[in-house]
């Protein structure tokens, strides 16, 4: 079954652990960020749409899905016009140095090993897994019924 | 060391003691996370994550340095050690050996910390102590003398299994952050999850029911839950007639406990106290946590008292999801209590003031008339030296400049010394007041054993050499210890551990061979070599409960005339005295400077905006911080993060009787604004 990263929203602490990680492993540049109110924090990162704004508003055809159907931007056809950082309804994408933008491409590095993204492998809380739909859906359902005892 | 290599290391952050592996790649590190570590499945909050960026830091002290004047000057390891302990015998000479005063380090190894109170203790000085004063020393005392032993009783992972968690001046996703994945995992499987704290905070969100009670009056809630769950007959009268003694005390005091009373001064409802009660009395397995919240207050050892009173009364402890667990601060500060390093108690928790233990000690140790306890403690130290009655001290890695209460006079205290010597990575605001500093290798550079808050000790692997002239601590306490005429040699960490074998029962069957074969580690109670570890306590045995005697000054100051009640504490980027998440370039932006939550409500009666500067006055010093407009903070107090010079300056407290732990969060200010 093919795992995604995906997010239980009620379990951040706003910790910003992942931030940390994911800079440390993405050579200074942290392609997650959490965002907090005042009741309530997640972390964001690219959702990896099915059917990607970036991807539409791409005129280089820079940003394309991989074999694993994550969202990556080819920095070489890339020219750096910020149209895809204005596109995203995440905020997921920012603009870095020479004006390059900077998503998160899945941890390719380590997934291509079988291994899991570094922000779900560092959570402290578990509020970023890296597993099935199927299995995540099997666990809201089960914490649903929590308080039926 | 080799290049491409990978070593396990613990942490050297909090008392979770999570694992993971270092990575060497010619000069580059980096961390590959255990994802089947028991502590949190290989997860590691920011701190754990930013930790290797220590090891090559620029700020690492590389040389032994030396004050002359108001210069350092570098000198050779051979020259910087011969003179420290020239001027330490001279000391010992001229004023006696109980004039030299010993600070250990709660985040160095147990073999390291071991040898260290060896040394003070075989110098003649009974004045050892280290930073579990100023955080867990009430558990130490209360747990010892009611449970029988002074440490959490489940392993944190436990917490999966309760059915009811109870958390008291915790803030458990903000301090110890892996903890959290637990409590979800408990509230996933229906767990209730209920939070005394007079802030709404992070942890506060994970809760079903929050008890928002006014700061310092928890006696008054366990005790009023005690009550109810007496009143209702919800006490487990098994467990309360098989396993514990002097229910009857505790039963005559709770029938002349007023309920009433008690609730109107915590600033509850009866409804939420009843509700708490029932929940926890009647789940079927059931957690309490606390914290600084509960330790560190002038009664902080009746307040821990009271928290066992009341697991005991509803017999949750001793069973999978049932127990106390004092989440302790720092990576090893179990491990530093275990060692011995205080002023009461000798490794293995023998009573520092009993002839009989010195004797046994002694025999192992060859060497009669070792001192008599208890000596002076952390904050004692620093009094007695303004008395003149310490005329030194050797510092091992601890900051009391920016951790202790009443800054200020730590600082007179330090300077009022005649020799002063600091062991330390960093040039820390206490190292400036040192005579001779000592460069330590860091927690990747050597090797030793720790012990995190679940009582869970690990082999830490040595990663890389350190830089410069860096050298484990184990090795600097060796090589005094020689030109102290101490003894012969520097021993290894190996030996050093079966040495502990010997001495401390709990570690009998720790050895360093077991240790580093062991993926896990083991979980003292291990008294022998075939003994697989004790990862739940009390599951046999009895307890006693205790009658309280407890009371609140309430000197009715707070709300007039801009006296505030302040609360300090930690941030989940920070850590204790700064000194080295502060110059971490990773953290120390997220919160760069020490500001001061205040109610919106209080602000606009004082005209006050988000960034407006106020003076916080103390009894004894003052300090300038920026204000951050926070409804979590209850109206008429302040939260300060501790992690920041010039905080404890503000900071005037009295001691508690039992443990001398300073009451911290019984602090009070004044605020003008500037």
């Amino acid at each position: 079954m093919k795992r995604l990263l995906l997010i239980r929203a009620e379990r951040c602490i706003r910790c910003r652990a992942c931030e940390v990680a994911c800079a440390r492993e993405h050579g200074g540049q942290s392609r997650i960020t959490v965002v907090e109110t005042e009741c309530i924090a997640w972390p964001v990162s690219c959702r990896h749409c099915k059917v990607a704004p970036c991807i539409h508003v791409c005129y280089r055809e820079a940003i394309r899905y991989d074999e694993r159907d994550m969202v990556i931007i080819d920095e070489n056809l890339c020219t750096g016009c910020g149209l895809c950082e204005l596109a995203c309804p995440f905020g997921a994408i920012t603009m870095v140095e020479k004006q390059k933008p900077s998503k998160c491409d899945g941890c390719q590095h380590l997934v291509l090993d079988g291994k899991t993204p570094i922000c779900a492998l560092t959570c402290p809380s578990g509020a970023i897994v890296y597993e099935s739909i199927e299995a995540y859906e099997k666990q809201t359902r089960i914490s649903f019924f929590s308080p039926v005892r | 060391m080799k290049t491409g290599s990978k070593s396990k290391v613990i942490c050297p952050f909090c008392g979770a003691g999570c694992a993971f592996f270092i990575v060497t790649k010619g000069n580059s590190l980096n961390i590959e996370y255990i994802s089947d570590h028991p502590v949190a499945l290989g997860a590691l909050c920011p701190k754990g994550n930013s930790s290797i960026s220590i090891v090559k830091h620029p700020d690492r002290l590389k040389h032994p340095l030396v004050k002359k004047g108001n210069e350092w000057i570098e000198l050779p390891w051979n020259d910087a050690l011969n003179l420290a302990a020239e001027k330490l015998l001279d000391i010992k000479k001229r004023y006696g050996a109980d004039s030299v005063g010993f600070l250990a380090s709660a985040r160095a190894t147990n073999e390291e910390i071991y040898l260290f109170q060896k040394l003070a203790r075989l110098f003649g000085s009974p004045h050892i102590d280290h930073c579990a004063r100023l955080c867990h020393a009430p558990s130490l005392v209360a747990l010892k003398d009611m449970l029988g032993s002074g440490a959490m009783t489940n392993p944190i992972s436990d917490l999966a299994n309760s059915d009811c968690i109870f958390v008291l001046g915790s803030n458990f996703a903000e301090t110890h952050p892996v903890v959290s994945r637990w409590v979800w995992d408990a509230k996933d499987r229906g767990a209730v999850v209920i939070v005394a704290d007079p802030r709404r905070t992070i942890t506060t969100r994970i809760a079903d029911l929050h008890l928002q009670l006014r700061s310092g009056s928890d006696p008054y809630l366990l005790y009023a839950m005690m009550k109810v769950i007496v009143d209702r007959g919800l006490c487990d009268y098994q467990f309360v007639r098989e396993r514990t003694e002097g229910f009857d005390d505790l039963y005559r005091w709770l029938h002349s406990f007023d309920l009433k009373e008690a609730v109107e001064f915590t600033g509850l409802s009866e409804r939420e106290i009843v509700a708490a009660a029932c929940h926890y009395a009647e789940a079927y397995s059931a957690a309490l946590i606390y914290c600084m919240g509960i330790t560190q207050h002038r009664n902080g050892t009746e307040n821990v008292r009271a928290c066992a009173n009341l697991a005991l009364l509803c017999g949750k402890v001793g069973a999978p999801g049932s127990g106390i667990f004092p989440l302790r601060g720092q990576n090893n500060v179990q491990g530093a209590c275990d060692m011995g390093a205080l002023a009461d108690y000798l490794p293995g928790y023998a009573d520092a003031s009993n002839h009989m233990e010195l004797k046994k000690l002694s025999r192992v140790w060859e060497k009669s008339d070792l001192p008599l306890g208890p000596g002076y403690t952390v904050t004692e130290m620093t009094n007695a030296s303004l008395n003149g009655k310490i005329k030194a001290m050797v510092i091992l890695g601890e900051n009391p400049v920016v951790s202790d209460p009443e800054a200020s006079g730590v600082k007179k205290a330090l300077e009022k010394l005649e020799f002063l010597l600091v062991i330390d990575l960093f040039m820390t605001e206490t190292a400036r007041y040192a005579d001779i500093l000592l460069p330590a290798a860091c927690w990747a550079e050597k090797e030793g054993s720790y012990t995190n808050t679940e009582r869970r000790v690990q082999w830490s692997e040595k990663a890389l050499d350190p830089d410069g002239d860096a050298k484990p601590d184990l090795w600097i306490i060796g090589e005094l210890g020689k030109r102290l005429k101490i003894w012969g040699y520097t021993p290894r960490p190996d030996e050093v551990l079966r040495e502990i074998n010997r001495v401390v029962p709990q570690y009998g069957g720790i050895t360093p061979e077991r240790l580093r074969l062991s993926k896990n580690g083991l979980i003292w109670p291990c008294q022998n070599e075939s003994h697989p570890g004790t990862p739940i306590l009390h599951q046999s045995g009895r307890f006693k409960f205790h009658t309280p005697q407890f009371a609140i000054e309430d000197k009715g100051k707070i709300g007039k005339n801009n006296i505030f009640k302040l609360i300090t504490g930690r941030l989940v980027v920070h850590y204790n005295s700064g000194s080295m998440s502060r110059r971490l370039s990773e953290l120390f932006p997220y919160e760069p400077i020490a500001s001061v939550s205040i109610n919106p409500e209080d602000a606009a009666a004082l005209g006050l905006k988000n960034g407006d500067e106020v003076k916080l006055i103390g009894e004894s010093g003052e300090g300038i911080f920026q204000i951050r407009l926070d409804v979590s903070v209850p109206p008429k107090t302040l939260f300060l993060p501790f992690h920041f010079p010039g905080v404890n300056d503000v900071v005037t407290v009295g001691l508690d009787t039992s443990s001398r732990t300073p009451g911290f969060k019984d602090a009070e200010c004044r605020l003008e604004v500037v």
